[in-house]
């Protein structure tokens, strides 16, 4: 999906069952899905959504400070949006939007939104790959880390060892959902994703029950012993999710946006 | 030296760009006649290296958009795919499609554009590991080397525009020994690509970072230091003697005592491609014949399509470096497999051995007949089972297993062998005792639905 579309995207309840099952769309949009999970879950439960947007961003020229305009201009003479049209933002008079951000605008008079200034690190790296991993992982510019931030939270303070001893009586649900059918390295904890990657919650296929056998300690043993684990978690998760899917109402996502200098 | 098949209808080589409906018509057939030749291939790895080179030198036919660029794209991985290396890195550099995609045709004096000069040291030649130690200064030189280059859709080619092109010296860092390349006027500045090719492909790195590249993509994601030593060094020392041609180095690795190590088979998860592929052609699915062309492109377009629903689009990675399972740690190519992905593959699998994959119209099916009658002794369900297995399996199964497959699913719980032995003597005999013939298709249903659907039938 192209990112301007789909940060202008809304998505009525009767689509959902296309839009779940057009695994193309790796990103998430105004999902009624996501927001039957918010439902379900209970008032001291936290579900984080995260919507990652993939690309090169101008973010000067979508938060624009209006405070020092006069620089902002005078830096970016050929492309700086006139002062005039920056959309203003209610409540405070330092910081405007870009004037095509007219449902952000909207929602950030309701309360519905809050802008992080200068989220970044020091010493930025061009590589695209090299970046993206940066902000996945949470690592400083010259580290390189195997796990992402998200997983490390849920893996150190929420389920220590999993997978193993998933799911259980405390934690039924998987730690972390993705729509679509990769999943980010930010969900990548030490026992490795802790994601689940979902395109249809209402058509999972019931695979074959294996027969437990001891994997032989090789390379092939180790990639065996992978592929049986997602057989069983395939159908360990498929009734939690069912359960959600069946409670669809309407949506109520609160989105939260970062801006930083190289976004 | 590679020259197009028949199959690719004529004119698309010299027809109008046209619309975007157009391009994306041609773009379902371009990938349909790519996934025809991988079925249809020899026993050459030159369609493994196709597919290899394209993941390396990465483009998305979602950016290139004309269909006629996506074509000479794969045409010209095909002609360089077991040549030379070096040759290869010029032809992609200068490519219509390649140049579309990484900007390069936007690349001029006055406004460098970096993206392909980062990516041809990042993710092309050097890589980025411990020992490759380019500068950014290195970036921004190399975009100036490629200053001038454009695309021409009349005559579905690239050229160069010298009055587009920097003709200031070009400085190379450290790394590169200082190098200075020199800036040319006219023509001559095609060859400060030539010279700066031959700056980089000193670097002994290059060779190793192919080399590491082969060896995942072939045997296993893991190069511990023994197999970085012993395998990965001398293999570049082989790629570099004969100057980045790609053949000996292909040969020494599948000639080596580590390929044929144990320890290293049976360990690669197939990517989505090996799995759809290799399944039609160890069953020996039918397609129609290439003539047929409405019924051959739609099949394998299906085909295809099952692929990248399986998160393997020909002609459509993720992105410019390829797809995550080649290389992104620490999963790699268990990245293939996730909780969408294997009830995807697991799905295509007991489809095709039951009521047939239906899609765009066509129906794939696997026919165990076929498959069976080519063993050398299936009336005995105990070889039957083992020579089955050592067709479709890497690795071995326990004597428990093979029991269970033999007695539960072909015997459905029979005591008897010869329940099967009977039944199969009398299809060989009189395949035209329909109850019977239906009966024997059943129970080796049963059994090629049963092996696909353990997780052993995912390694290769």
């Amino acid at each position: 999906m192209k990112r301007r579309d789909f940060l202008r995207y809304t998505a009525p309840a009767t689509i959902l069952p296309t839009f779940i099952n057009g695994f193309s769309i790796k990103a998430f949009a105004a999902s009624p899905f996501l927001a039957a999970l918010e439902n379900t879950a209970l008032d001291n439960d936290h579900v984080l959504v995260m919507i990652q947007l993939n690309g090169g961003n101008d973010g000067l020229n979508m938060v624009i400070p209006l405070d020092q305009y006069g620089k902002y201009a005078a830096a970016r003479s050929n492309i700086a949006i006139p002062e005039g049209r920056v959309l203003r933002l209610a409540g405070q008079t330092k910081t405007g939007i870009h004037p095509s951000m007219t449902g952000i605008k909207q929602l950030y008079d309701e309360g519905h939104v809050s802008i992080i200034q200068s989220v970044g690190y020091p010493s930025p790296n061009f590589s695209h790959f090299r970046a993206t991993d940066i902000w996945l992982t949470g690592s400083d510019a010259n580290q390189v880390l195997e796990t992402g931030w998200g997983g490390r939270f849920l893996d150190a303070t929420e389920y220590p060892g999993y997978p193993v001893g998933y799911p259980n009586a405390e934690m039924s649900d998987p730690p972390a959902i993705q729509i679509g059918s990769i999943v980010s390295p930010a969900f990548v904890g030490h026992g490795g994703s802790m994601g689940m990657a979902v395109t249809s919650p209402t058509d999972f296929y019931n695979l074959l029950e294996n027969i437990e056998e001891n994997t032989p300690n090789t390379r092939a043993g180790k990639e065996l012993k992978y592929i049986r684990q997602i057989q069983k978690q395939t159908n360990r998760y498929a009734d939690v999710i069912k359960a959600a899917a069946a409670k669809v109402t309407s949506q109520g996502l609160i989105p939260l946006i970062t801006t930083s200098p190289h976004s | 030296m590679w020259t197009p098949p028949a199959l690719c209808p004529a004119p698309l080589g010299n027809g109008p760009e046209g619309d975007e409906d157009l391009n994306d018509a041609r773009r379902y057939s371009y990938k349909a006649w790519w996934t025809g030749l991988m079925l249809n291939q020899s026993r050459s790895i030159h369609e493994k290296m196709v597919l290899f080179w394209h993941n390396h030198f990465a483009t998305e036919t979602q950016t290139i958009q004309d269909a006629r660029f996506m074509y000479g794209y794969n045409a010209m991985l095909r002609t360089h795919a077991l040549g030379n290396f070096k040759a290869l890195t010029k032809a992609v550099t200068i490519d219509p499609g390649m140049l579309v995609y990484l900007n390069g045709y936007l690349n001029e004096a006055e406004s460098a554009d970096e993206n392909y000069a980062r990516e041809l040291l990042e993710l092309f030649t050097c890589g980025k590991g411990p020992d490759s130690q380019y500068q950014e200064e290195d970036v921004r030189a190399a975009a100036h080397v490629l200053t001038g280059y454009k695309v021409d859709k009349i005559n579905i080619t690239s050229y160069f525009d010298p009055t587009k092109h920097d003709v200031q010296n070009k400085q190379f860092s450290s790394w590169f020994s200082n190098k200075v390349i020199t800036g040319k006027t006219g023509m001559m500045g095609t060859t400060e690509l030539d010279d700066m090719l031959n700056i980089i492909f000193v670097q002994q790195e290059v060779a190793k970072f192919i080399c590491r590249k082969l060896y995942q993509f072939f045997i296993y994601y893991e190069i511990d230091s023994a197999a970085e030593a012993e395998v990965i060094t001398p293999l570049a020392d082989i790629f570099r003697a004969a100057n980045y041609d790609i053949r000996p180095v292909l040969a020494a690795l599948f000639k080596s005592e580590h390929f044929y190590d144990p320890a290293n088979m049976s360990c690669l998860i197939k990517s989505p491609v090996d799995y759809t592929v290799g399944m039609c052609r160890e069953f020996g699915v039918s397609f129609a014949p290439a003539s047929d062309y409405n019924n051959a492109y739609a099949q394998w377009r299906s085909l295809q399509a099952a692929a990248g629903n399986q998160q393997q689009n020909i002609g459509d990675p993720p992105g410019v470096s390829g797809w995550d399972a080649y290389y992104l740690a620490p999963q790699f190519h268990e990245l293939w497999i996730n909780t969408d992905t294997l009830p995807k593959r697991n799905y295509l699998a007991d489809q095709m051995i039951t009521t047939g994959y239906v899609s765009m119209g066509q129906t794939l099916k696997i026919d165990p007949l076929v498959f069976t009658k080519q063993l050398p002794d299936p009336s005995n369900p105990v070889l039957l089972i083992d020579d089955a297995l050592a067709i479709l399996y890497r690795m071995d199964l326990s004597g428990a297993m093979k029991a269970y497959l033999k007695n539960d699913i072909l015997l459905k719980g029979q005591q008897q062998d010869y329940y099967w032995t009977q039944v199969w003597n009398i299809y060989v005999s009189d395949p035209g005792d329909a109850m019977n013939t239906a009966l024997v298709v059943e129970m080796l249903k049963a059994l090629y639905k049963t092996i696909m659907n353990l997780s052993e039938y995912h390694l290769a």
